[in-house]
């Protein structure tokens, strides 16, 4: 028994994989048996010419031998199977020949095999990044692991990462580095930049040589050596024109005049989205200090493993042990250390992936539908090919031929709309992310692997598409159809799955605009609000001073004064007319704080706390906004002491005080609903409105402005364009302090704008989506008709010879559609109406208007789609369709 | 007239065939032709579908040599399932055979 199958499937296999071999030696078996046979002939004294004749004639035809050979081993329905040339010829024949099918169909598997590849491209770079360095899985990272906390420390002690640098024998060329925020000032032009200081040791762990120049060296760390920087080749062409001569060139960081000494190659950014790399310098650390963002990393020395690593590390004491909590220092894959997404993200990236592939599925589904359509309408010649001699198998290949050659342009088709839709999910991830570039490993390319998913996609959703309707229009034998189709009428029959879909279609062509509508609504309140003010007039710059040094050391400078000169610098010039602080600009997302008022409760009950949005202000920001406060704004002294007052905006006087007057009414602070509240505030303004973000109708709090902190933003309206004003802006800040950073210089209006970046990306996916399953649903709808109309010819051919009106003809036609779209509509809105109340708690009548209206609407979309096979039933000549049959 | 081969006993016969020594496809004709006294007429090529037949499902087991003329010939031989399934279809073919030619021998007298 095994042994008989051992043997089928070796001689399955060989016939299958050796094919011309295998033909090559029946040829030559062939060959000797008939000339074993002349000999024989001619032995017996039969002329040889004849004897040729004879034994030819006896042996029968080689090629129908041939033929029945292969049958016999088995192989005859994988010749069945194996696509011609010719089935790919007629299954684009096919797809020249129904453009519409093929333009929907097409589009349909398309998306989804763009979708479906965007989410496996982001997982595969999320859960197994590759560095794209020499070697790269060995480069592992090192932390201190918080045994108490059970959480990874946030912040290294240079002391920790001179420790391991020293003892640390399984890994070599032990670096680190920070990333820090500097001016870099060339000649007249100031720009912020991030520059990651970083240990010489780190060559040895990219191994990538600089371009032009050097790469950092240790004599670089050493106490009072020159400073230097390396630059980006990016940088290189953007600052520098691309001159070979930077090499040497003198620029500043902050006051410090540094020297360029080397450019790296295009692509470098390691550690992780650096430009600039200047030495770590050990003089200018404190080394007990913790360090916040300090990565301490290194190679694998050859051979050996990360465990052995972390088992060697495990034996090292951390310095100051005993005043530290307990820590377990670890090693991990470097990649983890810049990015370790909790588990509850790779659940949701992986249920992503799930959900897309049923996107896929879905997609295919309607393919299928529609090519189970078309194939009704084939059906005679279907019938002709049996009847002639062809397996089933062998039209089912031809179906899946068909569908192969849609999903191989929906292959090339998804794969380019994927590139592009990588692309732009990477962008609005950076944007998300404060603007700032993803790790270089990130690519927003497709990896090969990806490609090979899209082919399997591809493949998947040929047989999908193709295998279900093949095999439900090839049913019974040929003879039973033959008869069927001779009768006349219709034999196969637009089964319940098919409607089933097209009901769900129909729901879903409703369901998701109102989702990515309800979506918007739902984002909204947080994400965008109507400012009161002219916002394009205003720019928004994020202040921050970075002194050069050891931060114990810093000088802390007067951040008032420099404040206050910046201001009066910035008024001197003739486009800008008003300046302000505050602790977050209009239209940002603000921090949030839990309010309680004073008299409120009773004693002992548990008092009210409202949700507000705060932030602190300058004396002169409602001014600068042009901005009237009920009661009165702060004063210049209360900025310096600890002043208890506070201004609350209409929205929070509205919802806190319902509608009382807050004016020298008291409140104070938590973090939380339950958390410790703070000492009482008196209210002593009340302001308008002005864009904070965070909770909807955007109550908020306002407490005056430290001028101390020394991260804060400037607010500035002007006149002119906000380009320039950047520039100016950068060139007094760093005429007054070089250290003075000036980030995210923007108009009022774009900071609003990417709050929303990623509800509005979420809202344009979810519309794409809506409009592919509107498109396929329409053609499915129209399918579906032309072939009711198709099928029932004769019908109303006979019903209009015996006097029907056209209105009984279109309902007896209509009648199951326009049910399939009712049923798919009146499910569809009563899910929108479910999601929406059970978001928002019930629709105003302005929204059920809206989705009856886009409910009716949507009908008559579908309506549409009966236009022209209604236009053929009507047309219907009584003769004509009887003779047609 | 030399009678057609019976369907089905094709199989048997070259099992049989190869069962009495290593030969190529053209021997097991001559030698079915030997064996059965050149009392039934096999269509040359007919040999071959059955001979890949039995050697895919393993019954027999082929190998490339030398025929007596010096020439490549592919041989076959019997293996050891083909021997089992020989020795099965002979058992039932004698039955068979048996119960048949007894029937064929009925007298009137005996189904009175």
């Amino acid at each position: 028994m095994i042994a008989g199958f051992a043997a089928r499937a070796r001689s399955l296999w060989r016939g299958l994989t050796r094919r011309s071999d295998v033909e090559a030696e029946i040829h030559e078996e062939f060959r000797f048996h008939v000339d074993a046979r002349v000999d024989d002939l001619v032995r017996t004294g039969v002329s040889r010419a004849e004897a040729v004749r004879r034994a030819s004639i006896e042996f029968g035809s080689f090629e129908c031998l041939k033929e029945e050979a292969r049958a016999s081993r088995g192989l005859k329905v994988f010749d069945e199977l194996a696509f011609s040339w010719l089935d790919l010829r007629l299954a684009f024949r096919m797809l020249r020949r129904y453009p519409a099918l093929t333009v929907v169909g097409g589009l349909a598997m398309a998306f989804g095999i763009a979708a479906a590849v965007v989410g496996f491209e982001v997982m595969t770079q999320l859960v197994s990044p590759r560095l794209p360095l020499s070697e790269g899985d060995r480069i592992v990272a090192l932390q201190n692991w918080l045994v108490e906390e059970s959480r990874v420390a946030e912040s290294l002690r240079f002391e920790d990462f001179v420790v391991w640098r020293d003892e640390l024998q399984s890994v070599e060329d032990l670096a680190a580095f920070r990333t820090v925020g500097r001016n870099l000032i060339i000649g007249e032009h100031a720009e912020s930049v991030e520059v990651a200081e970083v240990s010489a040791a780190a060559f040895g762990v990219a191994r990538v040589s600089p371009l032009l120049g050097r790469w950092l060296d240790v004599s670089d760390e050493a106490a009072g050596a020159p400073p230097v920087l390396i630059i980006g080749y990016a940088v290189w062409q953007a600052r520098f024109g691309g001159e070979p001569d930077v090499i040497g060139r003198l620029v500043r960081l902050g006051n410090v005049p540094t020297t360029i000494v080397g450019v790296m190659p295009a692509g470098f950014a390691f550690p992780v989205a650096h430009d600039f790399w200047a030495p770590l310098a050990p003089s200018m650390i404190d080394s007990r200090e913790a360090l916040p963002g300090l990565v301490v990393f290194g190679r694998l020395v050859g051979g050996v493993g990360i465990e052995q690593a972390q088992a060697e590390l495990a034996t090292i004491a951390a310095p100051d042990a005993e005043t530290r909590p307990p820590l377990r220092p670890r090693v991990i894959p470097y990649t983890r250390a810049i990015f370790e997404p909790a588990i509850d993200f790779w659940i949701g990236v992986g249920l992503g992936n799930v959900f897309l592939l049923m996107l896929v599925l879905l997609a295919c589904a309607n393919v299928a539908l529609l090519l189970f359509a078309r194939a009704v309408t084939r059906e005679t010649e279907l019938t002709l090919k049996s009847a002639l001699g062809a397996s089933r198998a062998r039209l089912v290949t031809q179906f899946v031929a068909e569908a192969l050659a849609l999903a191989g342009l929906a292959f090339v088709v998804g794969l380019g709309v994927a590139r592009f839709g990588l692309e732009s999910f990477i962008t609005m991830t950076e944007v998300v992310n404060g603007a700032s570039r993803l790790p270089f490993w990130v690519k927003d390319t497709l990896s090969s692997s990806s490609v090979v998913y899209a082919g399997a996609l591809m493949l998947l959703a040929a047989l999908v598409a193709g295998v279900a309707p093949a095999l439900m229009v090839t049913r019974g034998n040929y003879r039973e159809r033959i008869s069927r189709l001779t009768s006349g009428g219709g034999m196969t029959q637009i089964g319940g799955a098919w409607t089933l879909l097209i009901v769900v279609q129909v729901a879903v062509t409703v369901l998701f605009p109102a989702a990515a509508f309800n979506f918007h609504r739902w984002a909204s309140p947080d994400q965008t609000m109507e400012l009161s003010f002219p916002a394009k007039e205003y720019a928004s710059a994020r202040l921050s001073l970075n002194v050069e040094g050891p931060s114990s050391f810093a000088m802390s400078p007067d951040m008032g004064k420099i404040y206050d000169e910046l201001a009066r610098r910035l008024l001197l010039d003739p486009s800008v007319v008003a300046v302000t602080f505050s602790s977050q600009p209009p239209g940002a997302q603000h921090q949030q704080a839990w309010f309680e008022l004073d008299g409120d409760s009773l004693p002992g009950q548990i008092p009210l706390r409202s949700r507000a949005s705060v932030a602190s202000v300058a004396p002169d920001f409602f001014a600068a906004l042009d901005a009237s406060v009920v009661g009165r704004t702060f004063l210049s002294a209360e900025q310096r002491s600890a002043s208890r007052v506070v201004i609350v905006n209409q929205a929070f006087a509205k919802q806190a005080f319902g509608g009382r007057n807050p004016l020298g009414r008291f409140i104070r602070r938590a973090a939380s609903r339950t958390s410790e509240p703070g000492p009482w505030h008196e209210v002593v303004g009340v302001a308008p409105v002005l864009g904070m973000l965070g909770n909807p109708g955007g109550p908020g709090v306002y407490f005056p402005l430290e001028p101390n902190s020394s991260s804060q933003y400037l607010l500035a309206q002007q006149r002119g364009d906000t380009a320039s004003f950047a520039s100016l802006l950068r060139k007094v800040a760093v005429e007054i302090e070089p250290n003075l950073q000036m980030q995210d210089v923007m108009p009022l209006d774009e900071v609003q704008a990417n709050n929303s970046v990623q509800s509005r990306y979420v809202s344009r996916v979810l519309v794409v989506i809506s409009a592919v399953a509107l498109l396929l649903s329409l053609m499915a709808i129209y399918s579906v008709v032309d072939f009711t109309v198709s099928k029932r010819t004769r019908e109303i051919g006979v019903r209009v010879a015996l006097g029907a009106s056209a209105q009984s003809i279109l309902a007896v036609i209509f009648r199951r559609t326009l049910i399939h779209i009712g049923v798919g509509i009146i499910i569809g809105a009563l899910l929108v109406v479910a999601a929406s109340s059970g978001m928002f708690g019930g629709l105003t009548a302005s929204e059920a208007g809206l989705i009856a209206g886009y409910a009716v609407l949507m009908w008559g979309v579908c309506m549409l789609a009966c236009v022209v096979p209604t236009r053929r039933a009507l047309r219907v000549h009584p003769v004509e369709s009887l003779k047609a049959e | 007239m030399i009678p057609n081969i019976l369907p089905g006993t094709l199989d048997l016969l070259i099992l049989k065939a190869v069962s009495l020594g290593k030969v190529h496809g053209y021997g097991v004709l001559l030698r079915i032709g030997r064996i059965t006294a050149d009392g039934l007429s096999v269509q040359q090529g007919a040999l071959y579908p059955a001979l890949y037949r039995l050697e895919h499902q393993g019954l027999i087991k082929s190998e490339w040599g030398v025929s007596e003329n010096g020439r490549k010939a592919k041989y076959y031989r019997l293996s050891p399932i083909g021997r089992k399934r020989l020795n099965e279809q002979a058992t039932s073919w004698n039955e068979f055979a048996a119960v048949i030619a007894r029937a064929l021998s009925a007298t009137p007298q005996e189904v009175q």
